[in-house]
């Protein structure tokens, strides 16, 4: 049987959301997870150029 | 220093710090409503390059326990389970603090969690720190006056978070009674002892009964500026606090209350 309740987060774990605009929410973040937000959001943003420049190519 | 100690120490033997008035002796390892005993548990230490202008960089240094229960705080966990964090060991967070002004740190940036249940543990370490280190107190301000009197003189920059503009919303969200009237003594209490930055995270659906009462009052007050901040996420799980992001709508809206309460906000 399962509750359906949602995990609780605990001391220790991290979480990182990507909203549906490309934002990244980092929760309380340490400096590890800084650091790794600031490559995802690199990454999202490297994606979008990407995405641009095939538009700009088509 | 060494007598604000040991009345820190006195205060945890029934501890009245915060309105909560749960008389336990912490001393004994008795816990009230923070769920701390006597000693002061840091979770975390670290750079943080984000605060208020004039601020940065801060060393935040994050005691767990508190004494709100705010439904989207990002550091719940440490404050219901502020065991988790190990004891702190005051020479070792000492060398850290020292360690990290080397590398840069402008300000000690004392957090939490909330720092006033801390106080003992806090004192012992600012009883460690060199004369010229800029101190913030980063608090919710949700405490009793033994905790400002422990802190006189000591303090260079106060950060009070106010959350709620109103007694009904911040029994809902946070969990506290006779909020503001506690909140509002201590920040005016404080005000010329230092600098004062205001800060108020805007939520979705509480502009008008939250937003706008803190920002009007704030307004009233000389010597204080207000730092109104956008960045409201969340709680992943169900309850009573707003359950999404802020739109521009909402930014744009809060931005114009502070004009109209004439407000001298920092970023």
């Amino acid at each position: 049987m399962t509750t359906g309740k949602r995990y609780k987060r605990r001391p220790g774990d991290a979480e990182i959301r990507i909203l549906a605009d490309g934002r990244v929410v980092v929760i309380a973040p340490d400096e590890k997870m800084l650091e790794i937000a600031r490559k995802i959001s690199q990454q999202e943003s490297d994606v979008s150029d990407e995405v641009k420049d095939n538009d700009g190519s088509e | 220093m060494g007598d604000r100690i040991a009345a820190a120490w006195e205060a945890l033997r029934e501890c009245r710090l915060c309105p909560r008035a749960c008389g336990v002796d912490r001393t004994t390892g008795q816990k009230g409503y923070c769920g701390l005993g006597a000693r002061s548990r840091c979770f975390r230490e670290m750079i943080f390059d984000a605060e208020e202008e004039g601020l940065n960089p801060s060393h935040q240094v994050y005691f767990a326990g508190c004494n709100l229960r705010c439904g989207f705080c990002s550091v719940a966990e440490w404050n219901e389970q502020p065991e988790a964090a190990k004891e702190t060991d005051v020479a070792e967070l000492s060398q850290a603090i020292l360690r990290r002004r080397a590398e840069g740190a402008q300000t000690l940036n004392l957090l939490g969690g909330e720092p006033a249940v801390s106080i003992y543990g806090i004192l012992e370490i600012l009883a460690h720190m060199p004369g010229n280190t800029r101190v913030i107190w980063n608090s919710n301000m949700y405490y009793e006056p033994i905790v400002a009197r422990l802190l006189d003189g000591l303090i260079d920059v106060w950060l009070p978070d106010v959350k709620c503009g109103n007694d009904a919303c911040a029994s809902r969200l946070l969990g506290a009674d006779n909020y503001l009237a506690v909140v509002q003594r201590n920040i005016m209490q404080v005000v010329g002892t230092g600098e004062v930055i205001a800060r108020h995270v805007v939520m979705p659906g509480h502009l008008e009964c939250c937003t706008w009462p803190i920002l009007r009052w704030l307004g009233e007050l000389d010597g204080i500026k207000v730092s109104l901040r956008h960045n409201y996420v969340p709680p992943a799980e169900d309850g009573e606090s707003p359950s999404s992001y802020l739109t521009e709508e909402d930014v744009e809206k809060s931005l114009e209350f502070a004009r109209q309460a004439n407000v001298v906000l920092v970023k």
